[in-house]
């Protein structure tokens, strides 16, 4: 049985999760919707008065106003790419629902899709009913990992291994980009760097769930990031 | 397009819908037949008007999801886009499951709806780029095939798959070699493909031969 305040720790790390998971759907059911309707009709204003000629403009008057009808729509389209981008998840994994597999899947779909680079995913049989703390952690490693990966290593292609063994989950995200000299994670030693935090924080994830983190990088040889989870807590 | 596209928008968000059909009206090749509000007002119009294009939002009460599965159940000659504010992998599978032809998002200009809207009335797949291994595992080969790449397109992935030159399968289709390129280049933005290997391995996946 876990220590008291650990079993704390994780049950705010779901809670965290679920009140993102709110505000995340509240801002596409409000914000996104009305900004969209809002640009639709900008769109029409500007398609409605590109007919017209300079001369026809300045007679009634609106001459200078053209512009700012522009300056609108291009501000409420940096408006919703921000909340593309800023929200992280364009919709919360849904975690109590979904599967594993299907949750790894979609996360790597989405980073295809913003980075434009490959993921090769391998997914082997899983253990059913992984407890929501294990999907979670798993989830924001290898979040942290593929953007590590194309930020740092500079490479468009990684690869992502899923699989069980016993009632272990592992997850193992390979690329072969520039690599580094692994700071040290634990102990009176570990790095305090703002560059490392993400590293930290896949650490001490695992850490809170009695998992096992490894680590493997140096200079030109690309990264091997493996973690073995319990399957339930 | 000498005929105009006939569209019915379902949306529940009533702004997103006057918003849209104000932008479409003015659009000279689209002409707005009528609006939904939840997925069963949009089967009842369905039954009334004929119409090539359906622009839906998924996530509508009374019933998105089950709107867009009847629709194919009942076989209603008409394409799908999905337009919806959310981009995520499992939406977007969603939406290739029940066989929507084509995703667009509200994060995006309306202007690239109204492209969306011309691409799928014209039979074509509109799927973000990162879809596109979902779409080649999804679907039934033949009807993949058939809805992906033009008949002459797939002449041309034929021969490629078979091993062919750009010249010898101009000889062989009887067109230019520029015709070939044309082609080529198409198949691959459709396949989401860089090359004519990964185009062939396409085609062979898809257990292509002699009925593709």
């Amino acid at each position: 049985m876990p220590p008291k305040n650990e079993l704390a720790s994780r049950r705010i790390l779901s809670v965290t999760e679920e009140e993102l998971s709110r505000i995340v759907l509240d801002i596409h059911d409000g914000p996104v919707q009305n900004l969209f309707a809002a640009l639709s009709l900008l769109t029409r204003l500007q398609n409605g008065i590109s007919h017209l000629s300079f001369e026809q403009l300045q007679s009634a008057g609106v001459g200078e106003l053209i512009p700012i009808v522009g300056q609108v729509e291009k501000l409420i389209e940096s408006s919703l790419h921000e909340i593309k981008f800023f929200l992280g998840t364009f919709r919360p994994p849904e975690f109590h629902r979904r599967s594993l597999a299907s949750i790894v899947e979609g996360l790597v779909f989405q980073h295809e899709e913003w980075t434009g680079s490959t993921v090769e995913l391998n997914i082997s049989t899983l253990p059913d009913n992984i407890a929501l703390p294990i999907k979670i952690a798993l989830y924001r490693i290898l979040q942290e990992a593929l953007s590590n990966g194309f930020r740092h290593a500079e490479v468009d292609r990684q690869w992502v291994k899923l699989w069980g063994e016993d009632e272990m989950i592992c997850l193992e995200v390979v690329d072969q980009g520039k690599g580094f000299e692994p700071p040290p994670l634990e102990g009176p030693a570990a790095t305090e760097l703002e560059a490392h935090i993400g590293l930290r924080g896949m650490r001490d994830r695992v850490a809170l769930l009695d998992g096992e983190f490894q680590l493997a990088s140096s200079p030109g040889k690309g990264t091997r990031i493996l973690v073995k989870m319990p399957a339930y807590v | 397009m000498s005929e105009k596209i006939r569209l019915i928008l379902a949306d529940d968000h009533a702004l997103v819908l006057q918003g849209l059909t104000t932008l479409l009206e003015q659009i000279p090749d689209m002409e707005v037949v009528a609006t939904a509000h939840n997925g069963d007002e949009l089967l009842n119009l369905l039954e009334h008007h004929q119409v090539d294009v359906v622009v839906m939002d998924l996530q509508m009460p009374y019933h998105g999801l089950t709107a867009l599965t009847e629709i194919r159940r009942r076989g209603m000659a008409v394409h799908v886009l999905v337009l919806t504010a959310f981009g995520d992998g499992d939406s977007i599978r969603s939406a290739l499951e029940l066989e929507a032809e084509g995703f667009a998002l509200k994060t995006e200009s309306p202007t690239q709806t109204i492209e969306a809207i011309r691409q799928v009335a014209q039979g074509r797949l509109v799927f973000p780029r990162a879809a596109q291994r979902w779409l080649a595992v999804q679907q039934k080969p033949q009807i993949q095939a058939a809805i992906l790449l033009s008949p002459r397109e797939l002449d041309v992935l034929k021969q490629v798959a078979r091993g062919l030159t750009n010249p010898e399968i101009a000889g062989q289709l009887n067109v230019s070699e520029n015709t070939v390129r044309f082609h080529l280049k198409n198949i691959f933005e459709k396949l989401g493909v860089t090359n004519r290997t990964e185009a062939a391995a396409w085609y062979f996946q898809q257990g292509g031969s002699a009925e593709l």
